[in-house]
C-alpha cells in the first residue's frame, strides 16, 4: 500500500461518514453540502502536513469540515438576506406546537442562529453537542486553551438560547401537551 | 471521546436534533464520490511518499536556522560582528585620503535669515574653487590666484560679505596643505574660543551606518557635529551653530574621482565662459565632470547633441 493511502485509511477513511453527517446536518442541500465538502478538502489537501502530524488529525478535520459548512451556510444566509430569516420565523411562530418540533423550518431556524454565532463559537458548540467532543480535543483542534473553549460553548449556548426562546417555548408546550 | 455526559440542555437537545438527519443516499454517493478523488490525488501527492522523517528533519533545519539567525542577532546588537563605531581619527584619516570632494556651505546669520550658499571643489595639491554669489574664486596652495565675475544677480548682504570672509579662511586654512585636513577645515569656522575632543553622539546618528560626534567649546555656547559613514569612515555632514544667534554654517560633503586640470584652472574657465557667453546659467559649473556622465550645464547638453549629430569618420 502507498504511504499517501495509508495515512488516508488511517485519518480520514474512519471519518467518512461523519464528515459527510456533519456537512448535510448543516447545509441541509445537496448543492450546498457538495461545495462545503469539496472546500473542507481544499483545505485537507493545503494542510495535509500539518493535520497527519497532528496530535488529534480527528478533531482538526471536523473543525475543518464544520467550517466550510458553516461558511456556506452564511454565504447562503447573506444570499437569502432578511427575507428568508422573517420567512422562517414567521413560520415558526405560526405552526402548532407539535408542527414545529418536527419542522424543516424549525431545523432551519436552528442552522441560522448557530450561522449567527462567532466562527469559533459555532465550531466548538458543533463539535461539542454534535460530535460529543471533549473541550481538550476541541482546544487542539482550534488551538486555543480548554478555558477558552468552555467559554466558546457557554456564550455559543446563551447566544443560541436567546435566538431560539420561541422553538424552545414552544417546544416545552408540545412537551406538556403530550 | 464522547465524554458529553449530561445533554438535557433544550439547547444542545435542538442543536443535536438539527444534526439527526440522514443525508439523502443521492447526496452521499456524490460526496463519497468527492472523497474518492481526493484519495486518489492524496496518493498521488510526491512528498507524502517521503518516509516520516523528512519533515522531522525539516523542522531541524528550521529550528536550526533560527537559532543561527537569534546568534547573529546578538552578535550585530553586541557590536561583535559587523564594523564597529569608526573613531575620530579614522574620520579625519579617512577625509585627508579623499581624491576630491564638494562641500554645499550654507551660513545662516541668524535663525530665520535666507542661508548664503557658498560651493567649493577641492582637489588633492591645494587646488580649489569656490563659488559664493556671482564670484568664482580660484586658489591654490593658499592663496586667491583669481576671482572671475559671473554674471547675474550682484546684490551684496553682510551675510555675503561675511561669506566671503570665510572664503578668503577657507582658502588660507584649506589650501596651504597638500591633503585635506578635517580639523583645519573646521578651524577655519568662526569659532571664538577652544574646542573640546570630538566625543561620538549615539543620540545623534542618523541610522546605524552612521555615526556623528559632537565638538563644542567649554561654555557650550559655540558646537560642531559631524555625521559620518560608519563603514567609510568618510564624514559627509558637519554642522556649526551658535545657539545665543541661531548663526549656523551647514556643510554638505560629497566625494568623487578627481576632476580635469582645467577644472581649477581660471584661465581654462574664463575661455569655456566666452565659449558659452549666451549660456549665463549653469556657468558656475562649467568644466565640472559629473561622476555618472551627465550633462551639468547647457554647453555639456548642447555637446552631447552634436556629437549624437556627428555622421561617423569610415
Amino acid at each position: 500500500m502507498q504511504y499517501g493511502q495509508e495515512e488516508y485509511e488511517r485519518i480520514v477513511r474512519p471519518l467518512e461518514d461523519r464528515m459527510i453527517r456533519l456537512i448535510w446536518g448543516v447545509t441541509k442541500n445537496a448543492e450546498d453540502a457538495e461545495e462545503a465538502l469539496q472546500e473542507a478538502l481544499a483545505v485537507l489537501w493545503r494542510k495535509w502536513d500539518k493535520i497527519r502530524m497532528h496530535p488529534n488529525p480527528e478533531a482538526l478535520i471536523y473543525r475543518i469540515c464544520i467550517n466550510s459548512a458553516y461558511d456556506l451556510l452564511r454565504r447562503r444566509i447573506r444570499r437569502e438576506k432578511r427575507e428568508a430569516l422573517v420567512q422562517v420565523d414567521a413560520a415558526v411562530n405560526e405552526k402548532t406546537p407539535a408542527d414545529v418540533l418536527n419542522a424543516k423550518e424549525c431545523l432551519a431556524a436552528i442552522h441560522h442562529a448557530i450561522g449567527q454565532l462567532s466562527r469559533h463559537q459555532a465550531i466548538a458548540v458543533t463539535m461539542r453537542f454534535v460530535q460529543g467532543l471533549s473541550y481538550g480535543d476541541i482546544s487542539r483542534a482550534l488551538g486555543c486553551r480548554e478555558n477558552t473553549v468552555r467559554k466558546h460553548v457557554e456564550r455559543g449556548r446563551e447566544r443560541l438560547r436567546g435566538l431560539l426562546s420561541n422553538v424552545i417555548s414552544e417546544q416545552r408546550g408540545v412537551e406538556s401537551f403530550q | 471521546m464522547n465524554t458529553n455526559p449530561e445533554p438535557e440542555d433544550p439547547v444542545e437537545i435542538m442543536v443535536k436534533k438539527a444534526f439527526d438527519e440522514e443525508t439523502p443516499a443521492d447526496v452521499r454517493q456524490a460526496m463519497q464520490a468527492h472523497l474518492r478523488q481526493f484519495r486518489t490525488r492524496i496518493q498521488a501527492r510526491e512528498y507524502i511518499q517521503r518516509p516520516r522523517w523528512y519533515s522531522q528533519r525539516f523542522l531541524a533545519r528550521i529550528t536550526v536556522g533560527f537559532g543561527v539567525a537569534a546568534i547573529v542577532m546578538l552578535c550585530v546588537s553586541l557590536g561583535l560582528i559587523g564594523s564597529p563605531a569608526p573613531t575620530w581619527a579614522e574620520v579625519v584619516e579617512r577625509f585627508a585620503g579623499a581624491p576630491c570632494f564638494s562641500a554645499t556651505i550654507y551660513v545662516k546669520e541668524h535663525a530665520t535669515a535666507d542661508p548664503v550658499q557658498v560651493e567649493l571643489w577641492m582637489a588633492q595639491g591645494g587646488k580649489l574653487r569656490l563659488r559664493v554669489g556671482n564670484q568664482m574664486i580660484f586658489g591654490e596652495k593658499g592663496k586667491v590666484i583669481e576671482t572671475v565675475p559671473l554674471t547675474g544677480s550682484s546684490e551684496s548682504s553682510n551675510v555675503r560679505k561675511n561669506a566671503r570672509l570665510l572664503v578668503e579662511q577657507y582658502v588660507e586654512a584649506l589650501g596651504a596643505l597638500d591633503s585635506f585636513s578635517l580639523e583645519t577645515f573646521m578651524k577655519s569656522l568662526p569659532i571664538n574660543g577652544v574646542l573640546s575632543s570630538p566625543l561620538e553622539n549615539e543620540n545623534a546618528r542618523v541610522s546605524d551606518d552612521m555615526v556623528a560626534f559632537d565638538i563644542s567649546t567649554p561654555d557650550n555656547e559655540q558646537w560642531i557635529r559631524i555625521w559620518a559613514l560608519r563603514e567609510s569612515r568618510l564624514p559627509v555632514r558637519l554642522l556649526f551653530w551658535i545657539p545665543g544667534s541661531g548663526e549656523s554654517i551647514d556643510v554638505v560633503l560629497s566625494y568623487f574621482e578627481n576632476q580635469p586640470s582645467e577644472f581649477f584652472d581660471p584661465n581654462a574657465f574664463k575661455a569655456a565662459l566666452e565659449y558659452t557667453m549666451p549660456d549665463t546659467a549653469g556657468a558656475a559649473y562649467l568644466l565640472f565632470k559629473d561622476p555618472g556622465g551627465r550633462p551639468i550645464t547647457p554647453a555639456d547638453v548642447r555637446e552631447m547633441k552634436q556629437s549624437a549629430a556627428a555622421p561617423e569618420k569610415s
